[in-house]
């Protein structure tokens, strides 16, 4: 029995730690074929999620909801006996902060160096590249730390703090995070490898692109 | 009875957060005056919250959370009865999209922009800033439609979403969305409004300085000469225009960044509303007088020739003074990012501007040696005191580097390594010096 429609388009980071998430549950989600830039644009998309934006979750009644990790916290809870939201408050609460860590402190300023070098953000700038980029490694090295004598970030067990931010680090290892750098993130790589490769989520996941030489700038 | 400890800085937007969802959850918390670039660099707060930002919370029980968001949604779970996370499950989830929503789609570019407008994210590019500016108003417009018809964003009461959007709504409101993009969004200003005044959260939100004319870059008013651009002015076409408008926006950016700001403090969403800084006085002042005046060596270094009799090195071996002085090897973490030489003698350009504020203490010569795609940016300083990081950690960016000492007079290969970097002729493996900043 499905829990409800997900939308999102493949590869899409955000959609995958829905997904994730969902499979670690043993939960159901129907995933009907979508195009980033048709689908979440049409006049029928966005009467259910004026943000426009995948990925997007609708149950069979009608409950909708957009943003991934609300989404994510969501799916969790239906199904409390995977524990994926910590076994205490306090746990919990810890899965909040790793997620929220996650993504302020290493999405946000890989994104940002990203879209600087891709050039997607009107002009180039090397500096301003360099201002987010640099943010990227020191903020793993803290997860790295963190990791050094845990097998998950919250307790003993896998929560949705594992499973977002193994989103989070598998779009750096695939592009400024390369080899050399990896190197000095053992313990974070230790961690990445045993979280994707678990049997309810390695399909999600799917393969790492590892990167072996960040990506740079190209000048026209 | 407090269910623990909040540490954050007066006028702190995140804090601002965590301090309205405890209020309106009925839950006390403990909030020790804290000053930020102080107190979160403190041996204690530090062995606490090894990564020293605000906010950082201790429970009772010894219990220690840092990211605001979790903070705020943890004391707000303490108070068995509030409704703050939302009544149902469904409203729940909804609470958690919006917040969601808000930091996602309005505070980060707000955050984004603000860093470039204000110099403090290495340099001035138009085209950069208007890319997250403009992403802020259709943002907030969202939520303006769903507000026609509710009057808070989750159910019927105030939630943790109304309380996180509005402390960032109060950032966009005092900076980037000004008189007519506000006359907009009426219905937003109106919740905002309705949120903020809340008897028991006036206070914690205070004033709102909403701004008449959105925040603009300013130019400064001088420009600064930069060092040696005969290298740059070599290369032709669009690179050549490229670095002009570097080199002019690096130098604009020096005047407009003010010596103290560290990367944290845009992180943490205090401006406007932070105090304006203390002056703290600089524990290198407080070093015991050295015989060897660094200006004296600047001006040497400047007017003579660096190697050679009578040039600048002799000079600087008869003067030196290593008790009150100290010689460090300064090399970038990340070469392996380096591509077009003259990008990397500016990004040693921005390093040097985040430096400014220790002037004073510091005299570097640092070049960038290889070729293209093949470089390394190495060179050496010469640090009031014992130690470099006083005099470099006023930088945002000087873990990128390392450093390592170097004794000149003791050790030969320091000496020249140390003598090369001075005169600009540097070779390290196969790479020789292409080009070089000093400061000074």
């Amino acid at each position: 029995m499905s829990v409800g429609t997900l939308y999102t388009f493949s590869g899409l980071p955000f959609g995958k730690r829905v997904r994730a998430v969902a499979a670690a549950a043993g939960l159901k989600v129907d995933e009907p074929s979508t195009h980033v830039g048709e689908s979440n644009k049409t006049a029928e998309f966005i009467a259910k999620f004026p943000n426009a934006k995948f990925p997007a979750f609708e149950d069979p009644n009608g409950f909708r909801l957009f943003e991934s990790s609300a989404i994510a916290r969501y799916l969790a809870s239906l199904a409390p006996e995977a524990k994926l939201l910590g076994t205490t408050p306090q746990e919990t609460a810890l899965v909040d902060q790793w997620i929220s860590f996650g993504d302020n402190e290493v999405r946000v300023p890989m994104i940002n160096a990203l879209v600087i070098l891709r050039g997607s953000a009107g002009a180039y700038s090397q500096p301003i590249e360099h201002h987010w980029r640099q943010l990227v490694i020191p903020h793993l090295e803290i997860l790295d730390m963190h990791l050094k004598d845990q097998k998950f970030l919250v307790g003993h067990s896998l929560t949705i703090a594992d499973l977002t931010l193994a989103t989070i680090v598998q779009q750096a290892f695939s592009t400024l995070v390369d080899a050399p750098a990896r190197n000095k993130l053992g313990n974070l790589v230790r961690w990445y490898e045993t979280v994707v490769s678990l049997p309810p989520v390695k399909d999600v996941y799917g393969e790492t692109a590892y990167i072996e030489v960040a990506l740079q700038h190209q000048a026209a | 009875m407090s269910v623990g400890t909040l540490y954050t800085f007066a006028g702190q937007a995140y804090g601002k957060r965590v301090r309205a969802a405890a209020t309106a959850a009925g839950v006390q918390l403990d909030l020790p005056a804290c000053t930020f670039g102080e107190t979160n660099k403190s041996p204690e707060y530090l062995a606490k919250f090894p990564h020293g930002k605000f906010p950082g919370f201790e429970g009772k029980d010894g219990f220690k959370l840092f990211e605001s968001a979790a903070i705020a949604r943890y004391v707000a779970s303490l108070s068995p009865n509030s409704t703050v996370l939302g009544a149902t499950s469904h409203d729940a989830a909804l609470v958690d999209q919006w917040i969601s929503f808000a930091d996602n789609e309005v505070r980060v570019p707000v955050s984004n922009t603000l860093a470039i407008v204000r110099g403090n994210a290495g340099t001035y590019v138009k085209p950069i800033d208007l890319y997250w500016r403009q992403r802020v108003v259709p943002a907030l417009e969202v939520v303006d439609k769903h507000l026609q018809t509710c009057t808070f964003l989750v159910g019927e009461r105030i939630t943790l979403a109304d309380i996180t959007l509005a402390t960032i709504v109060q950032s966009a409101f005092s900076t980037l969305v000004d008189a007519p993009a506000r006359q907009k969004l009426s219905n937003l200003l109106r919740w905002f409004e309705t949120v903020v005044n809340q008897p028991l959260l006036k206070d914690i939100f205070g004033e709102t300085s909403f701004v008449e004319a959105a925040v603009q870059y300013q130019p400064p008013k001088k420009e600064t000469k930069e060092a040696k651009p005969a290298k740059a002015a070599t290369v032709s076409g669009t690179a050549a225009a490229a670095v002009g408008a570097v080199q002019s926006a690096a130098s604009a950016a020096v005047a407009a960044v003010k010596p103290k700001k560290k990367k944290d403090e845009d992180e943490e969403e205090d401006e406007p509303l932070v105090p304006a800084e203390p002056k703290v006085k600089n524990p290198l002042d407080d070093l015991p007088k050295s015989s060897f005046n660094l200006e004296d060596w600047k001006r040497a270094y400047s007017n003579m020739d660096t190697k050679g009799p009578g040039g600048a090195i002799e000079w600087f071996y008869e003067h030196y003074d290593k008790e009150g002085f100290s010689i460090w090897r300064v090399d970038f973490k990340y070469n392996e990012e380096l591509t077009q030489v003259f990008m990397s003698s500016n990004q040693i350009g921005g390093f040097f501007n985040r430096l400014d504020a220790s002037r004073k203490y510091l005299f570097a010569s640092v070049g960038v040696l290889g070729s293209a795609n093949n470089s390394i940016i190495t060179g050496v300083l010469i640090c009031r005191g014992q130690d470099f990081k006083p005099v470099i950690d006023v930088a945002p960016d000087w873990e990128s580097y390392e450093y390592k000492r170097l004794e000149p007079q003791a050790n030969p290969e320091d000496k020249a390594f140390f003598e090369d970097a001075l005169a600009w002729d540097l070779k390290v493996g196969d790479k020789a010096w292409a080009d070089g900043k000093n400061f000074k």
